[in-house]
């Protein structure tokens, strides 16, 4: 028996000398060893040569793959078949003894196969004949291969291939080798590093398919074998070190080529397809799992692999020529029964569970990745020398108590109290329950297909018809509608959960600013404070009251955006660009609703930026800080494309700061924003004003004072950009407003919020258990404990919604219904008198609703059309009341008090019909005409879809690159 | 300096000189803010009413009731002062069917015409300033035609023997109208139902006798509301004191809208004491009425006259005992609540009643019936001093009377008509005025004049705020 080991060499040189001595230092010393260097550019060759003389030593070109290199040491066997130079050791010790070398036959020739990064432990060979003598139907053994250099960690106890073409070793990633996969089995391949093999059975095979140049002809390998009735069996005890060099992307060779991926994918398609049982069902399912595959890869932000996904998928597929010959070739091998063959593959589950993992793997990564920017940034100081590291005693608090979530939960006061105070506050709010309208709150509109017609239509039939577009929030609105399965379901549940999910905002934000502030974080009765009067802010303003979605959607995002943002001060760079796209999204969220946020982001930036060159100009103008920012900014605008685009080209532009809702936009005055109002109808002033007291007294200890101050600078940021903006200009068609400084007002009162828990977390913060009892922090904290209780209070009891089911209407019933047949029944309703003016609109299907307002404020007059009006209530002819027919209007109304002249020069034409009216008040007309539809309908701009799938296309961008950071893009930024 | 921020629990330990600057910004940044507040802006939010503007009416409709004269004058005063105006009208008596007849107009013209209402129209250029009267042949009942209105009010209406009222309603529009009579009496407010949604037909008339349809015969006050399309309502009232065997009718004018300022004025300077004054309270509240009394030279509160109080939602009368009258032009009533008021003056069988003023800001005008005996412009309530001329146009179209008269607040003024003038503008200058046209001679009547509406009120119209 001789065992020939062939040493396939490719640039390998820092590795040679170490699996050259692992070969010669062998308990059962191999016959002969061939080498066979495939074009290394080091001192492979020379190393080789040097150990084990020229003969044996053969070189090619870089381009030979790993069968041909084999074949090429086999010949060199055939016509040499005794070298001088053997490397046998005439006095190896015998470890391990005469019963497992004894039965294997002595004409038997063993090829062992070895990589260059591959090293076997000393009894290796031993080991592997062993397990050959006692089990005779074995063609193909191999070794246990553990991590090199880790040398503990293993890589491979035998594999096998998934339906999908999974490379399956049944390992953990990582997992220790604590001899918990050792036992010899049969599997369906092993590695070629390491690979025993019978000479007779690598020539009965043909050797490797030349297909397979590097990765994956192992796996095409054992499956011959497997189909020709050869067995593979794995053989632990014997132990191999591998780099896996070619598979981690460490060597690159033409026959790897750049893509690693690339290749190992197409190997396994073609493995698969070319020694699977059903290749019909086979092929159509890999295209298919390529392409969730492909998704997924995306998804994660691995657009490289991805493409390698695809590229493979493609390269196979377009030549199916390959396979056919590959599928010709093994069919006249195929002896073995499919049985024995099938159970060496992993069951048909696997692959999904896979999937699942990488899912629920990829979900927590999602909810970590936003965590601890204060954690990281401690650590970057400690690491920095700039902290000293943390007590380890201190640590104790952390670790919770050894009991269930359950026992934690009911034993925390603090979380009794934020349960207590979430379930009272969604009470507060059970006006929003079911349908919902407000002074400025439309009702919802029919069903979601609304929505998404005014997200999708570039012209409207509205009014006369406009090509006004609809702010971006109605694409959102439509999302939330279709998951929430309604219109109206969406609209409350906003308003609904405007306290709970403002709540989770503020205590993620605020608690991560308690640990900015300080090592122990927020206790957790201030955190309850903080954020309960934080969540309450949008409720104490009254634009809850008053159903102001865009103001109340602001508030709910200003935590989490603020939290995003808090990103930026993440030491590692990847980590910022992270937050830069999840801060962008955000913004986008509220620049849906209140256009005025990019604007005060991009001042924001622009003075961040600013300070950052005065302050320091090095750390600046690094791209990974200055660059985040710049994005926040640019995402905003592309995710609002159709929005934006129309408005810049085509105007009215005072639509790019108009905020969402009913007009009239809250008007705010100093003292609104002072007591944090932002509607009509809030709180009680005091509360708000206390407020601001309370962070002006955080402002007292001087342990705190610079972060506190930090917050002040915050609010006066907001207070000032209010006051800048509130003399904005926005002159629209029926009236001239301001773009609504609301969220702002709520933003200085969210800065005091923020600056009081700094303080309290200053004042008493987890110092120790002895100082919990310091009168200072009692006191404040009974002080401020008012603010969030009035509120609530107020919320629950006090008259702070003016939330209705639906809207008085002024409209008969009938015409309504009439009007929601189509939008040819419009109605015309006059509002005022003669001396006063008049106002009139029209009303077409169920009215204004929420996505409509703000393209009706916009949508410019129709000068003609309201001339014809003028004259249908002066001196009225059949000409404007044929034009009222054309324009798709059935019925005019003056809603009570009607205006008795008009009235009355509307009674003296023959031409209208009079119209019953429920109260006397109220006059109503018919136009007794055949109506039409048709000078409502606009040409819709065919840029409309250019523009929705840009951003589309951005939004699935932005939702992938705000993933979490995955580790090998954080090593490679490193 | 604090001994806190020396302890090494402060992670932040600063250089000395930190404190201060802190300190100075802890004090600073919510000053600041306070300071940046007083920047905003507030924006008043609420659409400024646009007033109306105004234009030469392109069309007229007057209406001159029925019954009582077959005489019509109509004359075309123009749509500027002292203009005058001619063309063509079209008379078209008020039944429902008939075809309107032309009336060629050069200044003025009369015309015979039947029993029945009639519509006098004119178009273009003679719409403005165009003006007519229906009179009986002793000029003892004249009544102005006027254009369909929305909301009259008639207070002394009756129903009942003595004092009975025929309202006529009449519709000069093409579609057909409808009206509400809402009802006062002494204790308040009368339900009527049969006066509710009187219907009347395109270009016809409706009579209703409130004998048959009220059942209250105390002193009455009407409002009639057209709920749809416009009516002109005229109350011929029939005065026939039970025992004196003399009866008479006159048309009672329209009352002005119910105010606290409320004058009448011309009042027939006939020897009688039977004159009736009678106020409606339309409001809620009790009304207290005091009054003063305007002669040629001055104005003055009676002496020892005490209010008169008047129960929300009624009429009463205003006892007038032992006030001399004689001189007096007009009477002004002044209350606490917006009340409305009229004077009957019976002189035996000749009825009359004081005209209600009021004021004219640009333009008044009147078409006089044929001449029967002397005639009088009165003028007063006079806001300033200023001005008003008094022109009158001859049958013929000329210019035969130009007189200006300078008035001033608090005093009555007459300008002598002469008997050739067949209409009579008057425009004030400088202030506002009421006029008032009073007939004598056998049978007098007093004519209400009022601003003439040559040009119409054009509402701004502009699209709603969604």
């Amino acid at each position: 028996m001789t065992v020939t080991a062939v040493l396939v060499s490719h640039g390998g040189a820092q590795w040679l000398p170490t699996v050259l001595s692992g070969l010669r230092s062998q308990t059962r010393p191999v016959d002969r060893i061939i080498a066979v260097d495939t074009g290394s550019k080091d001192d492979s060759v020379e190393q080789l040569r040097s150990a084990l003389g020229s003969d044996d030593v053969l070189t090619t070109g870089r381009g030979t793959s790993f069968g041909a290199a084999v074949a090429m040491a086999l010949e060199r066997l055939d016509a040499a078949p005794t070298t001088a130079a053997t490397t046998r050791p005439d006095a190896a010790p015998q470890r391990h003894g005469h019963a497992r070398r004894s039965d294997v036959g002595e004409q038997d020739d063993w090829i062992w196969l070895l990589h260059d990064d591959s090293t076997p432990d000393a009894d290796a060979l031993d080991w592997l004949l062993a397990a050959a003598a006692e089990h005779p139907d074995a063609g193909i053994l191999g070794p246990k291969l553990r991590e090199w250099p880790s040398l503990r960690r293993l890589l491979e106890v035998g594999v096998t291939i998934t339906g999908t073409g999974r490379r399956e070793t049944g390992l953990e990633r990582g997992e220790y080798d604590q001899g918990q996969h050792d036992r010899v089995r049969r599997v369906l391949a092993v590695n070629t590093a390491g690979m025993l093999v019978r000479r007779s059975v690598l020539e009965r095979l043909g050797g490797f398919d030349e297909q397979l140049p590097v990765f994956g002809n192992d796996l095409d390998f054992g499956y011959r074998a497997a189909w020709a009735g050869i067995d593979t069996v794995v053989v632990p005890p014997a132990i191999v070190f591998h780099v896996e060099a070619a598979h981690r992307g460490i060597r690159r060779t033409p026959l790897t080529g750049r893509h690693t991926d690339y290749q190992e994918r197409r190997a396994a398609l073609y493995t698969l397809l070319v020694n699977g049982h059903r290749v019909g069902w086979q092929s159509i399912r890999l295209v298919f799992g390529t392409l969730l595959r492909v998704l997924g890869l995306l998804l994660t932000r691995a657009p490289g692999q991805a493409m390698d996904e695809l590229a493979a998928l493609f390269s196979l597929y377009t030549r199916p020529g390959a396979v056919l010959a590959g599928r010709r070739r093994r069919k006249a091998e195929r002896t073995a029964a499919p049985d024995r063959v099938k159970e060496l593959l992993p069951p048909w589950w696997l692959p999904y569970r896979h999937g699942l993992d990488a899912t629920s793997d990829f979900g927590s990564a999602v909810a970590g990745s936003a965590h601890d920017v204060a954690d990281r940034r401690r650590a970057a100081k400690i690491e920095a020398g700039e902290l000293p590291p943390p007590d380890p005693d201190d640590e104790d608090d952390d670790f919770a108590p050894e009991s269930g979530p359950l026992v934690r939960f009911l034993t925390s006061p603090v979380a009794l109290a934020t349960t207590a105070a979430v379930l009272l506050a969604l009470w507060g709010a059970r006006a929003a329950f079911g349908s919902v309208a407000g002074p400025a709150l439309s009702p919802a509109p029919e069903s979601v297909s609304d929505w998404w017609s005014l997200w999708y239509q570039s012209w409207h039939p509205l009014a006369l018809g406009t090509d006004v577009p609809a702010m971006p929030y109605v694409g959102l609105l439509g999302l939330l509608g279709s998951v929430l399965g309604g219109p109206e379901a969406a609209v409350s549940a906003l308003l609904l959960l405007a306290v709970p999910l403002g709540l989770w905002g503020a205590w993620r934000l605020l608690s991560l600013l308690g640990r900015l502030v300080h090592p122990g974080g927020a206790p957790g009765w201030v955190l309850l404070w903080g954020s309960l009067t934080w969540a309450l802010l949008p409720v104490a303003s009254g634009a809850w009251g008053e159903g102001r979605l865009a103001t109340v959607v602001g508030a709910v995002a200003l935590p989490w955006l603020a939290h995003a943002a808090l990103g930026f001060a993440d030491p590692e760079p990847d980590r910022r660009w992270r937050a830069a796209w999840r801060t962008g999204l955000w913004l986008a969220v509220v620049t849906a609703f209140i256009p005025l946020a990019w604007v005060v982001a991009l001042i924001l930036v622009v003075l961040v930026l600013a300070a950052g060159l005065v302050l320091d100009r090095a750390g600046i103008s690094r791209r990974s800080v200055w660059g985040p920012p710049v994005v926040v900014l640019a995402v905003v605008p592309v995710l609002t494309l159709p929005w934006l685009a129309p408005l810049l080209i085509d105007g009215p532009r005072s639509g790019l700061l108009l905020q969402a809702g009913r007009l009239p936009v809250a008007s705010t005055d100093w003292l609104d924003l002072l007591a944090g109002r932002a509607a009509e109808a809030g709180a009680p002033l005091w509360l708000g004003i206390a407020l601001l007291v309370a962070a002006a007294l955080a402002l007292i200890p001087t342990a705190t004072r610079i972060p506190v101050l930090m917050c002040w600078v915050v609010a006066l940021a907001g207070a000032i950009s209010a006051a800048a903006l509130s003399w904005v200009r926005l002159d629209l068609p029926s009236t001239v407003t301001g773009p609504g400084v609301g969220l702002l007002v709520i933003c200085v009162h969210a800065a005091a919020v923020a600056a009081v828990v700094i303080g309290l977390t200053g004042l008493g913060g987890r110092r120790g258990a002895d100082d919990r009892s310091g009168w200072p922090r009692l006191v404040a904290g009974v002080l401020v404990a008012v603010i969030p209780a009035v509120s609530l209070g107020w919320f629950l009891l006090g008259d702070s919604s003016q939330l209705t089911d639906r809207p008085e209407s002024d409209i008969p019933a009938y015409m309504q219904q009439s009007a929601e047949l189509g939008p040819a029944h419009g109605i015309l309703v006059v509002r005022g008198s003669i001396e006063d003016g008049l106002d009139y609109e029209i009303r077409r299907g169920d009215g204004p609703t929420v996505g409509e307002d703000e393209i009706l404020a916009l949508a410019q007059e129709d000068e003609e059309f309201t001339g014809v009006v003028q004259r249908l209530l002066t001196r009225p002819t059949e000409a404007e009341v044929s034009r009222l027919a054309d324009s798709g209007i059935e019925y005019l109304v003056l809603p009570a008090p009607a205006d008795r002249e008009v009235a009355a020069t509307l009674d003296a034409t023959g031409e209208l019909g009079q119209a019953s009216t429920e109260d006397r008040a109220t006059r109503a007309w018919r136009v007794d005409q055949p109506l039409s539809a048709d000078s409502l309908d606009g040409h819709g701009s065919p840029w409309r879809t250019v523009l929705l799938v840009v951003q589309v296309i951005a939004l699935v961008v932005v939702l992938v690159l705000c993933g979490p950071t995955r580790r090998r893009s954080r090593e490679e930024t490193r | 300096m604090s001994p806190r921020r020396a302890a090494p629990a402060g992670r932040r330990t600063a250089a000395g000189g930190r404190f201060g600057v802190t300190g100075l910004l802890a004090v600073l940044l919510p000053l600041l803010l306070v300071a940046g507040a007083f920047g905003l802006k507030e924006r008043s939010q609420s659409v400024a009413d646009t007033p109306p503007t105004e234009r030469a009416v392109s069309s007229t409709n007057l209406v001159c009731p029925g019954g009582g004269g077959r005489t019509v004058t109509v004359a075309g005063l123009g749509a500027d002062p002292g203009e005058g105006a001619s063309g063509e009208a079209e008379v078209t008596p008020m039944d429902g069917g008939s075809d309107g007849e032309p009336l060629q107009l050069d200044g003025v013209a009369r015309t015979q015409v039947d029993e029945q209402a009639v519509r006098i129209r004119a178009t273009d250029e003679l719409a403005a300033g165009l003006v007519a009267t229906r009179a009986t042949a002793d000029r003892g009942s004249v009544a102005r035609c006027l254009p369909g209105a929305t909301d009259q009010w008639f207070t002394g209406a009756g129903a009942r023997a003595d004092v009975g009222t025929v309202l006529e309603l009449s519709n000069p529009d093409h579609a057909s109208a409808v009206a509400d009579i809402e009802v006062l009496g002494e204790n308040g407010p009368v339900e009527a139902d049969r006066l509710r949604g009187i219907r009347v037909p395109p270009l016809g008339s409706v009579t209703v006798d409130l004998a048959d349809d009220v059942p209250e015969r105390s002193d009455l006050a009407l409002r009639v509301v057209s709920v749809q399309g416009r009516v002109l309502a005229s109350a011929m009232t029939n005065v026939d004191p039970i025992g004196s065997g003399e009866s008479g009718s006159d048309w009672l004018p329209a009352s002005a809208e119910p105010a606290t300022e409320t004058t009448l004025m011309a009042l027939p300077a006939v020897r009688t004491d039977d004159r009736r004054l009678l106020v409606a309270n339309p409001g809620d509240s009790e009304a207290r009425v005091s009054l003063r009394l305007v002669d040629d030279r001055s104005s003055f509160e009676p002496t020892g006259r005490r209010e008169t109080r008047i129960r929300p939602g009624s009429v009463a009368a205003v006892d007038l005992a032992g006030l001399q009258l004689r001189d007096v032009r007009a009477i002004e009533l002044s209350s606490n609540e917006p009340i409305t008021a009229s004077l009957r003056v019976q002189a035996g069988a000749d009825v009359s009643y004081a005209a209600p003023a009021t004021p004219i800001e640009t333009r008044a005008g009147v078409a006089l019936p044929p001449s029967t005996g002397p005639a009088r412009v009165v003028l007063t309530g006079a806001e300033k001093a200023g001005v008003v001329t008094v022109r009158g146009l001859s049958a013929g179209g000329d210019q035969i009377l130009d007189k200006r008269v300078e008035v001033s607040p608090g005093r009555a003024f007459g300008v002598q008509v002469p008997a050739k003038v067949a209409a009579l503008e008057v425009v004030p200058e400088r202030t506002t005025v009421a006029a008032a046209l009073l007939l004598g001679g056998d049978r007098t009547a007093v004519v209400p004049l009022s601003e003439l509406d040559s040009r119409e009120l054009v509402p701004a119209i502009r699209p709603a705020q969604p």
